[in-house]
């Protein structure tokens, strides 16, 4: 993917204050589904670089939050800011192009489709070759050998060719990261990357997230439930509690918080 | 997966289409049954090119676009006026009759993709995610475009004489056994194969093309392509303008068929096309053919052997299918369009 260095490499310029390292920033994000504050006035900056893990009880907010962030969803008020640029109002695919990418709770993959075309989707789409749509898909050399590239790094090139609907969840689960490394994305939101997958695949999509993290100055945000997960790949820890930060500290020090315990302990179950 | 042997059967779509084959070759004479399946095979062709672009247009779109049989009009009036105001200069050699069909092709194609662009940007576009709304939009829409066209063809029928080497038939040679003397009409011939020869380059287009993939995946889920980056409105101006010229198309060859055009002819066949599209799973291309090719054979066999019945055997297939298959012959969670 060095073709895309340059790409991230100049981001941080683009109207960013000079030396500023953070990427991503929100201020004093909110927004309400009909009656109900959802996110209310969340202020945070993410560094180049950093994996932050996002926790909370369910309906804390924490997946609407990436809602937000990606495009979904409109804030009510509020900024959010990628390399300095106001990005507030811009749409999803909009978004995508300047580097966000998500890897969502249930799975989204094309199930018609085949391994590989899913992958060549996300390249083609990324790279803005549908500027000549009649271009056979399947002859594209360089955009071929990429894909595979992709598939290889998540260990499912043997399979490039069977339709997605044939895959164990497993599997899927990996080419979602598939898809994630082909879009390239600068600000990667996992939400429970792990979700439903057994004890013995879980090591292999932690590595794949490590691997997501060591591939320099990407942000990562991943929500995840599972405590063990979350120790061994963050930095830092946001507790996102009725739609507000809670807490925003290294991981040892949120475990021995008091608010926190209390949080949890006040919501058997989640 | 392991590979063993295994007995695969064969797709739901093509044991029907064998069924139905094989019980009307039970139930009538062998030349019977050829001529009949020919005119079905015409008649399934041209509905599949007439709802091919409905089925693509709800499948990508969401949209059902009630407005489709009065593109077919559409298609067939401009096609038809061009081949009138020219067929009586054609001169009588038999290439150059042929060459002439192709401009009425083009022109039904053109007028009905550009009416088409323009219905989907100013009627269409601002009722995207809204069923009811799209239906009395799109009816509104094709009450404005058949009062257009009875505005300047008038209310009556017009007749569309067939071209001179498009009329007659091909006649079986007496020297070939069991077949000698069938005679197969020419136009039921040149629109099975048009329609089969659409049919395989839309499915190769969607198979291998970027923008086959993009439609493939838009189909099943919209807002995931966008997650990906692809702003799929201008995707969707050029999936809607492709359906309207194949409905256009098919019109025109309708018109040719029937040898007569009314304005209303789209919505008299837009019941056929709903049913062919239910039938063959909505948004499911390849379904839509076989569900075109099912209608036209069932249509042709039922009305030979109890013609009173004609109308009510393709709604009955269609309800029969259903119970069978709720979601269509090709349901499109698991279609590989090709």
């Amino acid at each position: 993917m060095h073709q895309h260095v340059g790409r991230r490499a100049a981001l941080p310029a683009r109207g960013g204050r000079p030396g500023d390292r953070d990427l991503l920033a929100v201020h004093d994000l909110a927004v309400s589904l009909g009656e109900q504050v959802i996110i209310d006035g969340i202020s945070l900056t993410f560094e180049q670089g950093s994996l932050t893990a996002i926790v909370g009880p369910n309906g804390a907010g924490k997946t609407t939050f990436f809602n937000l962030l990606s495009g979904q969803l409109q804030p009510d008020r509020g900024v959010i800011r990628l390399a300095g640029a106001d990005i507030t109002r811009m749409g999803m695919p909009e978004r995508a192009l300047a580097g966000f990418g998500r890897v969502f709770q249930i799975n989204q993959l094309f199930a018609a489709l085949t391994v590989l075309e899913n992958v060549t989707l996300a390249l083609t789409v990324r790279e803005g070759r549908l500027a000549s749509p009649w271009q056979r898909a399947d002859q594209r050399h360089d955009v071929l050998t990429r894909a595979m590239a992709c598939l290889e790094q998540v260990q499912l090139a043997g399979l490039a060719a069977r339709p997605v609907r044939t895959l164990t969840h497993a599997a899927r689960r990996k080419l979602e990261m598939a898809l994630l490394l082909a879009q390239d994305p600068v600000v990667c939101l996992l939400d429970e990357p792990t979700a439903g997958m057994a004890v013995e695949e879980v090591p292999a999509m932690l590595d794949l997230v490590a691997q997501l993290h060591q591939s320099a100055g990407r942000v990562i945000l991943l929500i995840e439930h599972k405590m063990d997960v979350i120790r061994s790949l963050a930095q830092r820890i946001i507790v996102l509690h009725q739609g507000r930060v809670l807490a925003d500290d290294t991981p040892a020090r949120i475990m021995a918080s008091a608010d926190v315990q209390a949080v949890y302990l006040g919501e058997p179950g989640a | 997966m392991k590979r063993g042997l295994r007995i695969r059967w064969p797709a739901a779509h093509h044991r029907l289409l064998c069924l139905i084959l094989l019980a009307g070759l039970l139930l009538m004479g062998l030349k019977t049954w050829l001529v009949l399946t020919l005119s079905g095979l015409a008649m399934g062709a041209m509905l599949f090119l007439m709802a091919s672009g409905m089925t693509l247009a709800f499948g990508l779109l969401r949209v059902l676009n009630l407005a489709h049989g009065a593109l077919i009009s559409l298609g067939a009036f401009a096609g038809a006026a061009w081949w009138l105001a020219h067929a009586q200069a054609l001169p009588h050699e038999a290439w150059r009759q042929w060459l002439a069909l192709l401009p009425a092709m083009l022109i039904a194609m053109a007028v009905a993709g550009l009416v088409g662009a323009l219905f989907e940007r100013l009627v269409i576009r601002p009722v995207y995610g809204d069923y009811l709304k799209q239906m009395l939009v799109t009816v509104g829409g094709a009450i404005i475009l058949v009062q257009l066209l009875q505005g300047i063809w008038g209310a009556s029928p017009i007749a569309v004489p067939r071209p001179e080497v498009l009329r007659g038939s091909l006649i079986v040679p007496q020297a070939i056994p069991w077949l000698g003397g069938l005679a197969l009409e020419k136009f039921r011939v040149l629109s099975a194969a048009c329609g089969l020869v659409i049919y395989a380059l839309v499915i190769h287009g969607l198979e291998h093309s970027g923008l086959g993939i993009v439609i493939r995946a838009g189909v099943e889920d919209r807002e995931m392509v966008e997650a990906l980056g692809l702003r799929m409105t201008p995707v969707f101006l050029a999936v809607f303008v492709l359906g309207a010229m194949l409905a256009g198309l098919g019109g025109m060859f309708w018109g040719f068929y029937q040898e007569m055009i009314t304005a209303h002819m789209g919505d008299e066949l837009l019941i056929l096309v709903i049913v062919v599209i239910i039938l063959g799973g909505l948004g499911s291309v390849r379904g839509c053919l076989y569900g075109a090719l099912m209608v036209g054979l069932v249509n042709l066999y039922v009305g030979y052997l109890l013609p009173s019945l004609a109308s009510v055997a393709v709604v009955g297939l269609m309800l029969a299918v259903l119970m069978w298959r709720p979601w269509g012959l090709v349901p499109v969670a698991e279609a590989r369009t090709g």
